[in-house]
């Protein structure tokens, strides 16, 4: 999830905080970002953290490494791949990205 | 038959003691230290009964109210790295019902999701204050000058967290009206976040009085 200073924070860089209105508190004198930069800024963000959900999915399902290692030395390399294939299976990789 | 007793005076059989009085305007006063009233059931008391003189026993919550809530879509977080504290905007003024040297007050906030982004730290403080102050100060903070105010480190991750704030240092009258604010910072220098509120939680702040 993209938050107003994330993209903020893209656009102008320094020290921020966004406060319980929305609104943003510039701590280094930075010139503050019209609020349709702000937005595209947000739909840019968001689009670039969603093209890689397949990575956080892949993350979290792939055995640990403790796991692994011991793949290893039972099923050796090709039996490795052949698991960890399965996750990457299960979560592939969109074609635009 | 309707009968009526017109007395001012109900005295003990000496006649040494007025055990209850009866005013011209039918107000009744109870002139005894240790009396025994013994309410029966179905007792019901009118309206503007005060207890603001009566005395409750230590222990006893006198005050507990909801200061703040929110449930919405706007996330409260800083990347500001001058590691000092920031007015987050949640503040509001209540009334005491008691002195800080009757009562303990305590604090309580309730994050639905606090996060750090990195291995970033961050604090977070309450201030108390006569009227509405937006900088901080370790002289008006609750926990004063202590060195990590309610420190948390959430390794890249999110957490429900609730945090508790006791007040060792901020003293006041009874019926006094306070400004409280609630104030935090990153604890690094990089350009991580540290999240008190994140966007689609929900949160909430109490205070109360406990009697010492």
């Amino acid at each position: 999830m993209i938050d107003k200073i994330d993209a903020v924070k893209e656009l102008v860089g320094g020290g921020l905080t966004q406060i319980a209105d929305g609104s943003i508190v510039y701590h280094d004198g930075q010139t503050p970002p019209t609020e349709e930069e702000i937005q595209a800024k947000i739909v840019e963000l968001q689009a670039a953290y969603d093209s890689k959900q397949y990575q956080r999915d892949r993350a979290s399902a792939y055995p640990s490494t403790a796991d692994q290692l011991d793949m290893l030395y039972h099923q050796g390399i090709d039996g490795w791949k052949a698991e960890i294939k399965k996750v990457k299976d299960a979560h592939p990789k969109p074609e635009s990205t | 038959m309707p009968s009526t007793l017109q007395v001012s005076n109900i005295k003990d059989l000496t006649g040494s003691n007025t055990g209850l009085s009866i005013a011209s305007d039918g107000q009744v006063t109870i002139a005894q230290n240790n009396p025994t009233i013994q309410l029966g059931s179905n007792t019901t008391f009118g309206s503007g009964v005060s207890l603001s003189n009566a005395t409750f026993p230590d222990g006893m919550v006198i005050n507990e109210k909801v200061l703040y809530t929110r449930k919405d879509a706007l996330t409260i977080a800083t990347s500001n790295s001058n590691n000092s504290f920031v007015s987050t905007g949640i503040d509001g003024t209540f009334v005491t019902k008691a002195s800080s040297t009757d009562a303990d007050m305590l604090f309580i906030i309730y994050s639905g999701m606090m996060h750090t982004q990195g291995t970033i730290a961050g604090e977070t403080a309450i201030c108390l204050t006569t009227s509405s102050n937006t900088s901080y100060s370790t002289s008006n903070d609750l926990q004063g000058g202590t060195q990590y105010k309610n420190y948390i480190v959430v390794d890249a991750n999110y957490s429900p967290t609730t945090m508790v704030f006791y007040n060792h240092f901020i003293s006041y009258s009874a019926g006094d009206t306070l400004h409280w604010r609630v104030f935090f910072k990153k604890n690094t220098t990089d350009g991580n976040n540290f999240y008190l509120y994140h966007t689609g939680s929900t949160m909430y702040i109490i205070v109360k009085e406990i009697l010492k």
